[in-house]
């Protein structure tokens, strides 16, 4: 028996229509569902591929993995082992995972210079067999300003080394620069000292060869040994010591180099990225001064033909 | 303050508080965007007179440069005519007044039909000026009579055209023709530059007339309104012409004093431009 009678007819099969309606919005926000499941990837095949990382910073569950660009999986697990390194699962779709070969790897980098941070698939030999599932493959960080910054320390930090201890070498009275100098100077002075000798003997020879010769000629000839002394012994010794800073000089060049080469690419990288950044920042001023309530605020630019009088 | 707040949270129905600010964020929607290069053109023409403003005359150029190549790709004649010819005003300013005649040279040349009134009005009214300013009176003449037949008394520079012609007439010597032009325009009214110049113009030709006294009173008149328009190099003419005045009327001390105050102005102003010379792009 029903409790209220239907009197109405509007109300005659009210549960039916009800009960359509329902279902009909219950369908609906399930193939809303199962349509976004597809899209977002849930009901697609993936395999769980491992890679452990020494520090798990930066290293987030539902992070994407790409390849060449295309997102094919994304982190599902984050765990600390007994080694205190991060144990990280990938959940890669299995129709890229045939791309992946034996040996593959991937690397943490940030989508641009300060992007979000993501992980970088490298696909790996030719001549490796495919990836398996639950394989445990390479990682490696790199990309990001800051391992540039850290790159950049680490190669300039040896060079400026080498430059200090060059420059304390040559400020050293004891070191190789300062000796060397002081041996020169001491040379010079010998050579000098046996030029006046025989220049005074040469001045003398008419008035007494005989009483003054010997003992002028004896004195040249130790100044001559005195020399010959430095010339075999300290010159060698000098031209190692000259031919050593040289090579220190060179590996500095050197390194210094490989540096700026290393760094070139990724310094334009962060060149770009700052431009667009600027560029960017300048269109959302724009827009922004040209929106209320800025535009009210700001004094509106000056255009046109520069106001100018007949005495300009 | 909170405890008002939460009373007024309990009266009205909070969401309906956020309604007027849904209808705000909708009367802020930003205004349609030109097209990229339109839009690029603009703002080069923008910052050469943020450039300009500041002071940076260089940069001015370099940008109004731009300006006229972005309009010229975009076959925008009357715009690339219009950042020429400022161009050709901060070419003057730099003494680059070669480079300023040709550009507007360039836009007389051109078809009357391509190119505005008001801004042939313009580029005949500024050669006029420069001409004047290198003391080439005759040429100065052809170009205001240009200026003159573009505008036809119905254009902005009216009063400007008319002021050119009482100092090209001054320049000339013809003293009463130069005051009789610029009373017309104290007379008719005019912006106030105008009008300072009018009424310096009148003072010159007075005292040319050795009519010392109403020169006087003209010198002041326009002294007053180069002070309010805060021209400093215009400041530096009045209180010079007074200063002459004065000498000439006996007034020693009085004329000692209206020189050293010039003086005073014009080194404060070269500094104040070397200083921002320096400020200013390399």
């Amino acid at each position: 028996m029903k409790l209220l009678a239907d009197k109405d007819e509007r109300f005659k099969g009210l549960f039916v229509k009800v009960s359509i309606f329902v279902l009909i919005a219950i369908v609906g926000v399930s193939l809303n569902l199962l349509f976004s499941g597809i899209k977002k990837g849930f009901f697609t095949p993936k395999s769980a591929i491992y890679f452990v990382a020494g520090t798990g910073q930066d290293i987030k569950v539902g992070m994407p993995v790409k390849l060449s660009g295309f997102k094919i999986g994304s982190v599902s697990k984050l765990e600390l082992d007994n080694k205190a390194q991060a144990q990280v699962e990938m959940m890669v779709e299995n129709r890229y995972l045939t791309l992946l070969k034996a040996d593959a790897m991937v690397s943490l980098k940030k989508e641009g210079v300060i992007g979000d941070s993501i992980l970088e698939a490298t696909r790996g030999s030719e001549d490796k067999g495919p990836l398996k599932v639950g394989a445990i493959i390479e990682f490696e960080r790199g990309g990001g300003l800051d391992q540039i910054a850290v790159d950049l320390r680490d190669r300039l930090y040896p060079a400026l080394d080498e430059i200090n201890k060059l420059l304390k070498d040559a400020n050293d009275p004891k070191g190789d620069v300062r000796q060397t100098l002081s041996n020169l100077r001491h040379l010079s002075e010998e050579v000098r000292g046996t030029r006046e000798r025989i220049n005074h003997l040469l001045e003398q020879v008419d008035e007494g060869i005989l009483n003054d010769v010997r003992p002028a000629l004896r004195s040249a000839r130790h100044s001559a040994e005195a020399a010959q002394v430095i010339v075999e012994k300290d010159i060698p010794s000098l031209i190692k010591k000259v031919d050593a800073s040289l090579d220190n000089v060179r590996q500095i060049s050197e390194t210094l180099k490989t540096t700026v080469d290393n760094s070139a690419p990724q310094l334009s990288g962060f060149i770009g990225e700052t431009r667009g950044l600027v560029s960017d920042t300048r269109n959302v001023m724009d827009s922004a001064s040209t929106s209320w309530p800025l535009k009210n605020m700001m004094q509106p630019p000056e255009q046109g033909l520069v106001r100018m009088d007949s005495h300009d | 303050m909170i405890s008002r707040l939460c009373s007024l949270q309990r009266k009205v129905n909070l969401p309906l508080l956020f309604l007027p600010v849904f209808f705000l964020a909708a009367c802020g929607s930003p205004p349609l965007r030109q097209p990229r290069a339109m839009e690029q053109a603009n703002k080069a023409d923008q910052a050469a007179h943020r450039a300009l403003h500041d002071g940076d005359l260089m940069r001015a150029r370099e940008l109004f440069r731009q300006a006229i190549l972005m309009q010229q790709s975009l076959d925008n004649l009357p715009a690339s005519a219009e950042a020429a010819i400022n161009l050709s005003y901060v070419s003057h300013k730099l003494g680059d007044d070669g480079a300023a005649l040709l550009l507007l040279d360039n836009i007389l040349r051109q078809d009357n039909a391509l190119i505005p009134s008001e801004l042939r009005t313009s580029a005949a009214f500024r050669k006029g000026i420069i001409l004047a300013d290198n003391g080439k009176v005759a040429e100065a003449e052809l170009a205001l009579q240009l200026a003159d037949q573009s505008c036809n008394n119905q254009c902005v520079y009216t009063a400007g055209i008319n002021n050119l012609r009482a100092r090209l007439a001054l320049d000339k010597g013809d003293f009463g023709t130069a005051l009789s032009t610029a009373k017309t325009v104290i007379n008719a009214g005019a912006e106030k530059q105008e009008m300072a110049n009018s009424q310096r113009i009148a003072a010159a030709a007075e005292s040319a007339l050795n009519h010392h006294e109403a020169a006087l009173l003209y010198y002041n008149a326009a002294l007053e309104l180069d002070k309010e328009l805060a021209l400093s190099a215009r400041i530096y003419e009045d209180l010079t012409g007074i200063a002459k005045v004065l000498a000439k009327l006996g007034r020693k001390p009085e004329a000692e004093e209206f020189a050293r105050r010039a003086d005073a102005v014009i080194l404060a102003s070269r500094e104040l431009t070397i200083k921002s010379e320096k400020k200013a792009t390399p």
